[in-house]
């Protein structure tokens, strides 16, 4: 797979709304700035708000299911330190709402780009922020403060990681409620297995299993793993020091956050492609039956007196 | 017309935030509204969910030209972008299949940047779709890459334009509830959101409450066709409806036409973009065309634009010249453009509000409202007023010989706003958001579908009518 062709396959990190938003106001000179509230939603239930309360400041605003959770997991300061500076009371039906003094904000566009991505990166850093943890931890050998992570990102769904000094294994416990969605998810995740397991391009991609049962780590930990209704697997990955090399540690963190939602966008590709075809056999076979019938109506017929006449069409 | 309030002290009565602050209100992003920042603007619209239960509901406008969609309770669309996508012919190259042909194509600019590579096609031909596999992947990227939502969580507002068929409002909902799973699916008529958002729009201006009963007529210039629609009780009256053939494309291919002839440095490989970009920056509508003339002629320097471009890094100059006011021209002199046609806009709303019930017609006249970005040439709504005043009361001069009564004045308000150029989507957001209640009793559910299938969508539940539901 080239990789031209990310922007098809893969789902961005962040969200273009917010991203537009956010540049409209940083990227402006104070005499030009529009007002602005803006309300949008993300993947996996997630809610943002994008307005400014005066003249000089933007605020983004961020909703997060089980935010209470991830901050217990990462301790009160990760978002502190990542968002240095920007963090403010969240305001209210929100998780986490960042200031941005509009007239301090970065007067040159490298600086101002690199605010944009981040505020539209949001979801990703919020929902991923153990990720970062142990991918972190990782790169330099070491274990994370946690023996293991639990991530309750869906409202039936969950993400689990077990780190150690060497690999880092992501298990994810996924559910469809529509029956060919599951069907077609169940295939998807059974051809992941085994083309990383048959293809030689991929020796060095994280190695990946999918089973039914809690996978062996999950087990060794006890953890009292519910299998969600509708249930369609376990899929684990095992991220190793090598995949973290050089600048991949936020690529991997925006694939392993957004696997769902990539998941769930291939899945739905699939069945247009399905409609596509069936759509396709249909004029077809509706072209047969076409021809098919001036045919049968052309044939001479003689009435009961004998004379034959030829229907019009 | 709507003007920007920035010392709006009485605040509007459309359901208002009560965290409106006397000292700063914080204000919805109005961008045609505000060029700078205008600080506190009347919050139109009051998003449903400071609760955290409900999904906001997610609205799409596809229109023939450009797909205009966001999430309901804003005040604008997230997103304007052309509806068009890029496929590439798989069926000659299957020695290359690697699987990701499904995935394989473009939407939106993203597509047009890339004609060379892939094949650039319109789904959408006057207002109804036309290719379905096109349209069903147009929608996945829309809700995968630029709404980033998960369709089984959220409501869906769709719109069709006038008398859609229920054979297309079916396939939509067969693509919406079997490809996407979407909660809910509602498909609204375009005319009737776009009356409801400038109903809205006024009121809020005015500091009065919208009167939620929708008598108007709509005219809904868009990129292929205009249309114009009259409505009462929030019915469309469909035998009434009128179409003319001259819209956004046909005037950007006007003004192409008189630039070529005169200005060699228009670049050819990109002239129709040019001149669609030459017409929204430079052209408005002139109360009287031989004045125009003269007033170029007297003074060319005060009216004539010099235009810079860039193509392929070769930068160009072209004066931009009588095209400035001949493009929208050709709404009220047809005959310019075209010798074969000459019934203008003007005349073609009376004779529409002419052929509707009488009982309707002076709330007809009484509400002209304007949607669809060809609408939004400077002084077009004066324009039209103007014109239309001028037939009837034509007519009424006429009457008033024959039968020597004077005939009561028939009363003929244009109404433009701010938001013309999305006022559809606009109107469903508003239907979607502030008037959550209403919409959640016409929208079809996924649980409805599955046990009745794609004909509960056959027959539409009106909005914003007489009768209650
Ligand atoms: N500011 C403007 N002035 C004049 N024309 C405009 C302006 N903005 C957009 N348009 C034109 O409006 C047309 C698109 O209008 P729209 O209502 O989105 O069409 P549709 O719904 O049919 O896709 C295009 O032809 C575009 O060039
Ligand atoms: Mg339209």
């Amino acid at each position: 797979m080239s990789a031209s062709l990310d922007g098809r396959i893969h789902l961005e990190p962040g969200h273009r709304a917010v991203g537009e938003s956010v540049a409209a106001r940083v990227k402006t000179a104070a005499g030009k700035r529009e007002a602005v509230k803006v309300e949008c939603s993300d993947f996996d239930g997630v809610r943002y708000k994008v307005e400014m309360p005066d003249k000089y400041t933007l605020c983004v605003s961020i909703f997060v299911r089980n935010f209470p959770e991830i901050k217990d997991l990462v301790g009160d300061k990760y978002f502190q330190e990542l968002y240095k500076g920007m963090c403010s009371t969240p305001e209210p039906g929100y998780s986490l709402t960042l200031k941005i003094p509009l007239n301090s904000s970065p007067d040159n566009n490298v600086e101002a780009d690199a605010l944009v991505r981040q505020l539209s990166c949001m979801k990703r850093d919020v929902v991923g922020a153990p990720f970062c943890v142990c991918f972190g931890a990782l790169q330099e050998s070491k274990r994370p403060p946690r023996a293991h992570y639990v991530i309750n990102y869906r409202p039936t769904e969950s993400m689990y990681i077990v780190p150690s000094t060497e690999l880092c294994v992501v298990v994810y416990a996924i559910a469809f409620e529509d029956p060919i969605e599951q069907a077609i998810a169940k295939v998807f995740l059974q051809e992941i297995e085994s083309s990383r397991k048959q293809s030689r391009d991929l020796a060095t991609a994280p190695s990946v299993t999918y089973t039914h049962e809690p996978p062996h780590e999950l087990k060794m930990l006890k953890l009292d793993v519910k299998t969600p209704p509708n249930f369609v697997g376990f899929l684990s990955l095992a991220i190793s020091k090598r995949n973290l090399e050089g600048d991949k540690l936020q690529k991997v963190i925006t694939l392993v956050e957004g696997y769902r939602s990539f998941l769930m966008y291939h899945v739905q590709g699939t069945k247009s492609q399905l409609h596509t075809r069936i759509r396709s056999r249909c004029t077809n076979w509706l072209q047969v039956l076409n021809r098919a019938m001036p045919e049968k109506l052309s044939v001479e017929k003689k009435t009961i007196t004998g004379r034959t006449f030829k229907r019009g069409v | 017309m709507l003007q920007p309030s920035t010392t709006s002290s009485s605040p509007p009565s459309h359901r208002i935030s009560s965290s409106a602050s006397p000292a700063f209100a914080p204000a919805p992003a109005i961008r045609l509204l505000a060029t700078k920042y205008v600080g506190p603007l009347p919050p139109l619209i009051v998003s449903p969910q400071e609760s955290m239960g409900d999904a906001p509901a997610v609205v799409i406008d596809n229109g023939t030209g450009f797909t205009k969609m966001g999430y309901a309770g804003n005040s604008e669309p997230s997103f304007i972008v052309p509806t068009v996508i890029g496929t590439k012919d798989t069926s000659n190259n299957r020695r290359e299949w690697k699987g990701i042909e499904d995935m394989d194509f473009w939407i939106g600019d993203e597509a047009n940047d890339r004609s060379g590579e892939y094949n650039v096609a319109n789904p959408i031909r006057a207002g109804q779709i036309e290719n379905w596999d096109h349209m069903e992947r147009y929608w996945q990227r829309c809700i995968y890459k630029y709404l980033r939502c998960e369709p089984e969580e959220h409501l869906f507002l769709l719109t069709e334009p006038p008398m859609n068929t229920p054979e297309n409002r079916e396939l939509t909902a067969e693509v919406m509830f079997e490809t996407f799973n979407v909660k809910g699916l509602y498909i609204a008529v375009q005319a009737v959101l776009a009356l409801r958002a400038s109903m809205v729009v006024a009121a809020a201006a005015n500091g009065t409450s919208a009167d939620r009963m929708l008598t108007g007529t709509v005219v809904d210039a868009g990129d292929g066709v205009t249309h114009i629609i009259p409505v009462a009780d929030g019915y469309v009256i469909g035998s009434c409806i009128k179409h003319i053939p001259i819209a956004g494309k046909k005037i950007t291919q006007f003004i192409q036409d008189l630039m070529r002839e005169r200005e060699p440095n228009l670049p050819r490989s990109d002239a129709m973009e040019v001149a669609r970009r030459i017409k929204e920056q430079y052209c408005y509508c002139c109360p009287d065309m031989a004045k125009e003339f003269r007033k170029y002629d007297d003074d060319p320097a005060k009216w004539i634009k010099q235009h810079v471009g860039e193509t392929r890094g070769q930068r160009w100059e072209v004066d931009v010249a009588y095209e400035r006011f001949l493009g929208p021209e050709i709404f009220f002199n047809p005959e310019i453009s075209n010798p074969d046609y000459t019934m203008s806009l003007p005349d073609m709303i009376d004779k529409t509000i002419q052929q509707s019930p009488i009982d309707t017609r002076r709330g007809l006249y009484e509400n002209i409202c304007l949607s669809g970005g060809s609408t939004m040439f400077k002084d077009f709504g004066r324009r039209l007023e103007r014109g239309i005043k001028r037939v009837v009361n034509e007519r009424l001069r006429k009457s008033e010989e024959l039968s020597g009564h004077k005939p009561a004045p028939v009363d003929v308000n244009v109404i433009s706003h701010p938001f013309q150029r999305f006022a559809v989507w606009l109107g469903g957001s508003i239907l979607a958001g502030d008037d959550r209640s209403e919409f959640d009793k016409v929208v079809h559910t996924r649980e409805q579908y599955e046990e009745i299938g794609p004909s509960i969508v056959r027959h539409n539940n009106p909005v914003f009518s007489g009768i209650t539901l």
